[in-house]
């Protein structure tokens, strides 16, 4: 019923470019893995190679204990994918085209008329089987793409960015319903744009950049990681000069910068990355003090993903 | 009651097996559901009852002023010989704006990653988007039969010319099927699709014999001979060692495009009272069979059709594109 993802030394390359570099890491069954990076960072040539759409370069990866590049057969029937372009025919309805695709995924027709019904009660769709698929809202259509890809009951679920044009309450119940998939054993592979997504669903995350995994593991696990900087807003009175020279002069103060200015340019503040303890942090507000400067605001920045995704890209997660 | 089980007969199993084929089933459903199916096959049918009606009154008329004995033989003969053209250049135009798009329309539309990530084999789609297209041909073939029949009323038409003229249009018809699939495989754009396919298709059917004829009109050959003659002719220009290959050389020429072929095996027909073969025999000098030109052509574009068919599944198999993050 589950099944695990291992990837081992992968590299793909299109057109003589590296697209993805000597990449290992393995999704265990049942987990919710999100995958982010920037632009170009190589996730859709990850997910296409998951699904055999792509062939390695070099190394391989085991879907279920299958080899995309030995039994690509294989990984098909047991994977569903949702790619990030929504394609549809436009001769065809709701129920035509499940009944197109669960044909191709080779599910009998009597066998598939249960399955499409019970998809489209899952998916909200009963009401418009019978309309054109080419004229759903770009909602609908997504969802209509989520029930194409576990027509065929896969146990991996690899899925671009599947909540992109969902209305805001279609985004928490498919969130809900991707969770539930997990709970269910399936293992999803989840790539969004929208990191609150990833945030509220997946249990693990790997951040790619430039082909290569730059960070890895649960989003606690990456917190954990870069606590040891802590990132401070401070608001200061006084010579915003000065502060900024002290604060930089300092030694636990890895990174100064300055955010604004009040009008009378008696309010600054400022964001620094700071790596000592409370007691140093104490006699920097002394030394603040004693030059004349008042801290008027403090503030520390909770590590949440968007913070580990911004310092994993800027190449400074393990510092 | 003794109830007795037989197999399914080979032609049912075939139609069973397209059936089944989900890929072939949606082709066929987008078919017969566009309007310009309809429109297409209207026109069709106008042009060619248009054109044989044309034949029909001018060849009745001039026979009018010069009564001819045999008139209704020539009246078939030429009604014939119209609609028969008139199915290949159907075919022409047809094959290209259908097949050619067959799978390029996929990458466009975005529907060819979902389909190609399903367990559904390559070779599986690419049979049952060739045989949707050849089944479109085959509805524009069938569709023009009525007219076709008038000319075994009149009489004048062999039943082997029939036969031979109908196997060529369907071999015809499934090689530009599989061509424009794979040329919609290969160049992953419709518009390039089909224009090469149209190319391909206008240059065998016409252009070629269009050469063929300009070479003979501008060399010393006297054109009102019959293709014998025009064979011997040729051939008597290369030394007597090599007039057996050069024969054969002009013969799988002759046999390489629809037009050529046809005409060649109707004057083999003519000739040897066979549509199966002819016994060259040239000044004695050398003689051996030659398979009629029909029978080479089918050999030739059969074999064609079957690399275009592999090449379109390793197409499909390795297609790469669009990749963006």
């Amino acid at each position: 019923m589950t099944a695990r993802i291992e990837i081992t030394n992968l590299s793909i390359k299109l057109q003589g470019c590296t697209m993805i570099d000597d990449l290992s890491f393995a999704v265990e069954p049942g987990d919710v893995f999100g995958l982010l990076g920037p632009s170009g960072a190589g996730k859709t040539c990850l997910m296409r190679a998951l699904v055999t759409l792509l062939k390695p370069a070099g190394g391989d990866i085991l879907v279920g204990g299958y080899s995309v590049k030995s039994s690509p057969e294989m990984v098909r029937e047991i994977t569903g994918y949702i790619p990030g372009k929504f394609g549809v025919y436009s001769h065809m309805s709701v129920w035509e085209y499940l009944d197109f695709f669960g044909a191709c995924s080779g599910i009998a027709k009597n066998e598939s008329r249960i399955l499409i019904n019970d998809l489209l009660e899952l998916v909200e769709l009963q009401p418009r089987k019978d309309q054109p698929a080419v004229e759903l809202s770009s909602g609908m259509k997504q969802r209509l793409s989520i029930a194409r890809a576990l027509l065929h009951d896969p146990k991996v679920l690899v899925l671009e960015n599947p909540l992109a044009d969902l209305d805001p309450l279609a985004r928490v119940e498919f969130r809900h319903l991707i969770f539930e998939l997990g709970q269910l054993g399936k293992t999803v592979i989840y790539s969004s744009n929208h990191l609150s997504d990833v945030n509220a669903v997946c249990s693990r995350v790997g951040i790619l950049d430039k082909g290569k995994l730059i960070a890895y593991g649960s989003i606690q696990a990456l917190g954990e990681q870069i606590k040891g900087s802590r990132i401070l807003e401070i608001t200061v009175m006084g010579d915003g000069e000065k502060t900024a020279s002290m604060l930089s002069d300092n030694p636990f103060i890895s990174n100064t910068t300055r955010l604004a200015q009040n009008r009378s340019n008696t309010q600054t503040n400022f964001q620094i990355e700071y790596n000592g303890d409370d007691e140093n942090l104490a006699v920097l507000f002394a030394d603040l003090a004693q030059a004349g400067i008042k801290v008027l605001n403090f503030n520390e920045i909770s590590t949440g993903l968007e913070k580990i995704f911004r310092r994993a890209v800027k190449g400074n997660l393990h510092q | 009651m003794k109830h007795n089980k037989t197999a399914p007969s080979a032609r049912k199993k075939t139609f069973t097996w397209l059936w089944k084929n989900p890929v072939f089933r949606k082709e066929i459903r987008a078919f017969m559901r566009q309007s310009r199916t309809r429109r297409v096959l209207l026109a069709y049918l106008s042009a060619v009852s248009a054109v044989l009606l044309l034949v029909y009154f001018s060849i009745i008329s001039s026979n009018a002023a010069a009564p001819d004995p045999n008139i209704r033989r020539v009246l078939g003969k030429m009604i014939f010989l119209s609609a028969t053209s008139l199915q290949l250049v159907a075919i022409i135009f047809i094959a290209p704006s259908y097949s050619a798009n067959l799978i390029s329309a996929e990458i466009e539309t975005d529907t060819f990653d979902l389909l190609r990530a399903t367990p559904f084999p390559a070779g599986s789609m690419v049979k049952g988007k060739i045989a949707a297209s050849f089944i479109f041909m085959l509805l524009f073939l069938v569709t023009g039969l009525p007219l076709h029949s008038v000319a075994y009323i009149l009489g004048g038409v062999e039943i082997a010319a029939l036969l031979g003229s109908i196997a060529m249009l369907l071999t015809t018809a499934i090689f530009l099927s599989a061509y424009g699939v794979w040329s919609s495989a290969k160049l992953s754009q419709t518009a390039a699709s089909v224009g090469t396919t149209f190319i391909t298709a206008s240059s065998l059917t016409i252009g070629v014999p269009a050469l063929m004829f300009l070479f003979m009109r501008l060399s010393p050959l006297h054109l009102d001979q019959d293709f014998f003659g025009l064979l011997d002719s040729i051939t008597a220009f290369f030394p007597a060692a090599f007039q057996p290959l050069a024969s054969l050389f002009i013969w799988l020429a002759v046999s390489s495009t629809p037009v050529t072929a046809a005409y060649a095996s109707m004057a083999v027909f003519q000739k040897a009272n066979s549509a199966i073969w002819y016994n060259f025999n040239n000044n004695a000098s050398f003689q051996f069979p030659f398979l009629s030109p029909w029978i080479i052509f089918m050999a030739m574009y059969g074999v064609i059709t079957w690399f275009l068919y592999r090449a379109a599944v390793k197409q499909v198999a390795q297609k790469d594109y669009d990749i963006q993050d």
